[in-house]
């Protein structure tokens, strides 16, 4: 912080996993900051590496956006896990009813799992959300983001048989182990419409999972003074967890993995998760499911902006903003996007209403690289005429380029290269030259270390002509760097939406793939 | 300059700032397990004692020692800032350019935001600088 407070706008601040290295000479319109978080020789980061070189003092997890300086709190992940439940319940859908009296099991009320019950209320469907820490789900009812804390599972299932046959909106937690709910509800014969699981299992063995049958405070002695027992009964929670979501899946839940490594770990578990080919999971990832081809590959991510005076009604003037420019893109677009300007149409409409603000007024919304531009570009005149004050934009991690993650944002990558990280690494130098404010690139984020390359980006506007510029620049590349490799993995959406992108744009030209004939290839391999 | 500017300003205090008791309502990372050896536990330490000046360290070595030995991280708690961590107007921060202020204002709110998870173990003290 006084590196920053010193700083001139021709010098760079360099911060190593959170170590100030030092302010370097650099020249205006470079990044203030560059920020890398867990960097590792790739053959040093497997979690007890991350263990010890933590504990050295040497490296740290970034997680996403906390570690790049974009967390707004856990309104990102409510938008998020509305835009998945709203298409989720669309993919349950038999005759276009919507999630009415339908119930949505998960766990976890965590920073970023604790926007659950509220993406159910606003999807408008009955919510069970487990959670085994007592301080975490207090924090969550206090701040309104769950309706009712239920702690017996008993209860619970009266409860929730109510709110179905009502056809109530509510979100209830449940102060316990989510395997407890998953099992009674079976046994009772409830209806689980949709399934998902939040815990932290990017980080299973230190407390971001806990096994069934163990008190909260037993497990964290456990996990301290026998860390290899520890390691069993949480396999073994893993194991029994996939048992009985396996049993609901059988009575037609949809249940889906919300990027928690969920997947990845009970198969490490040894629990019954993958399919029949057996490299598969049983179960898609959304990603895989939703959010990679009904976003991702179309440009359509977690476009976020500040407002740097911290007044609510900065913030009001650039949802009328970003409101009015999403209409108007609704109305002139293909078909292929208008769902999605319309879903974030509707959100940023109610967004207030919603009371998502913890701390900065922030806002986030869904939008392509035309999207981001064009409301960037109303937020910079706006400060121009002094409407407003300045705006900081940024994103979400969880985005089109900015992340190499092979069993989450880039799970739908279908061409053998989800396991390479050329693209989050072009990414954020490509956004570090073309005009943002600070960029970041970390090792780990969300699904673990070792597991994951994300990076981000954060720009100051300021009304000036040279704002225009950069915004312009950094934007287009930001999302467009992301759709050319999905189209090059053949990705249908991303062919769509990076040719438009071309029509629109001389300047761009990307490599595109001959599709090759499947068959034409295994008849000739048969053959030989 | 108010106290939350002199803050910033000042950096690292020249002083011992006093001793720091922990929040325990504050929700707090787990134990970690223990995973140095003895001769990693030194270069831990001296790695810590790096930010401070040498005078200091007769004094702050027996608290870090205590941290690393008691949660398997050393998180320096005697230097959390005691400026409350919420997110401020812009023209709040001291700085010679509006880009620098920009990024404390999110780095600082990045950590109050943190909410129910660990924020004061996990990331807070070695983002601090």
């Amino acid at each position: 912080m006084q590196y920053l407070s010193e700083m001139s706008d021709e010098q760079t601040l360099h911060m190593y996993s959170g170590h100030p290295m030092g302010l370097f000479p650099s020249q205006k319109g470079a990044p203030r900051v560059v920020i890398t978080n867990g960097m590792m020789i790739p053959n040093y980061s497997k979690p007890d590496d991350w263990e010890r070189f933590n504990a050295m003092g040497v490296t740290q997890y970034g997680q996403m956006t906390a570690g790049s300086y974009m967390y707004i709190g856990p309104q990102g992940i409510v938008h998020g896990t509305t835009i998945t439940v709203l298409n989720a319940g669309r993919k349950i859908s038999k005759n276009g009813e919507g999630l009415e009296g339908k119930l949505f099991v998960t766990s976890g009320l965590g920073g970023m799992s604790g926007a659950q019950p509220k993406a159910g209320n606003i999807a408008g469907c009955v919510s069970v959300t487990a959670e085994v820490n007592p301080k975490a789900t207090e924090t969550r009812h206090s701040q309104g983001w769950v309706d009712e804390v239920i702690s017996e599972v008993g209860e619970l299932a009266a409860r929730v048989r109510k709110a179905k046959r009502d056809k109530e909106v509510v979100s209830i937690a449940y102060s316990g182990n989510v395997v407890d709910v998953w099992e009674r509800f079976y046994e009772e014969d409830i209806q689980i419409d949709l399934g998902s699981d939040q815990t932290s299992l990017h980080n299973p063995w230190a407390g971001g999972y806990y096994p069934v049958g163990l008190s909260f405070e037993e497990s964290n002695r456990l996990m301290a003074e026998d860390p290899v027992k520890f390691k069993e009964e949480v396999q073994k929670t893993l194991v029994r967890h996939v048992q009985i979501v396996n049993k609901h899946a059988q009575r037609g839940t949809y249940f889906f993995d919300y990027g928690n490594a969920f997947l990845l770990e009970s198969s490490r578990a040894g629990a019954d998760i993958l399919a029949e080919n057996g490299l598969e999971f049983k179960y898609p990832s959304y990603v895989q499911d939703i959010m990679g081809p009904m976003c991702f590959d179309l440009g359509f991510g977690p476009f976020r902006w500040v407002c740097a005076s911290g007044d609510p009604k900065d913030l009001r003037e650039t949802d009328l903003i970003a409101g009015a420019v999403l209409e108007e893109m609704a109305e002139q677009a293909p078909p292929e996007i208008e769902q999605q300007l319309r879903d974030n149409l509707r959100w940023i409409r109610s967004a207030e209403e919603n009371q998502m603000v913890v701390g900065s007024m922030a806002r986030i919304l869904y939008a392509d690289s035309a999207g981001r531009i064009l409301i960037a570009r109303a937020f910079n005149q706006a400060i121009r005429e002094g409407r407003i004050g300045p705006v900081i934009l940024g994103r979400d991690h969880h985005d089109v380029s900015g992340t190499d993650s092979p069993y989450r944002e880039t799970s739908n990558i279908y061409d053998g290269s989800r396991f390479t990280a050329d693209m989050a690494i072009h990414n954020v130098i490509g956004d570090g030259f073309r005009g943002a404010s600070w960029v970041s690139i970390h090792n780990g984020g969300g699904v673990g270390w070792g597991e994951v390359m994300n990076g981000g980006f954060g720009m100051l506007l300021d009304g000036s002509d040279a704002s225009d510029s950069r915004l312009e620049k950094m934007l287009f590349f930001d999302v467009n760097n992301g759709i050319a490799r999905r189209s090059w993995a053949r990705n249908e959406g991303a062919l769509f939406a990076i040719k438009r992108e071309m029509e629109r744009s001389p300047d761009l030209r990307v490599t595109l793939p001959a599709l090759a004939d499947e068959k034409l290839i295994k008849d000739h391999l048969n053959q030989a | 300059m108010n106290e939350f500017q002199k803050a910033i300003r000042a950096g690292i205090p020249a002083e011992l700032p006093p001793k720091k008791e922990i929040d325990e309502r504050i929700n707090h990372a787990p134990r970690r397990k223990e995973i140095l050896t003895e001769d990693e536990k030194v270069l831990a330490l001296r790695n810590a004692l790096r930010y401070f000046p040498e005078p200091l360290h007769k004094e702050l070595l027996p608290e870090f020692a205590g941290e690393l030995a008691r949660y398997g991280r050393i998180y320096m708690h005697r230097y959390r800032p005691d400026y409350p961590m919420h997110a401020r107007p812009i023209a709040d921060y001291p700085a010679r350019c509006s880009e620098a202020a920009a990024i404390m204002l999110r780095q600082r709110s990045s950590l109050s935001e943190l909410g129910a998870v660990p924020a004061d173990h996990a990331v807070s003290l070695r983002n601090e600088r």
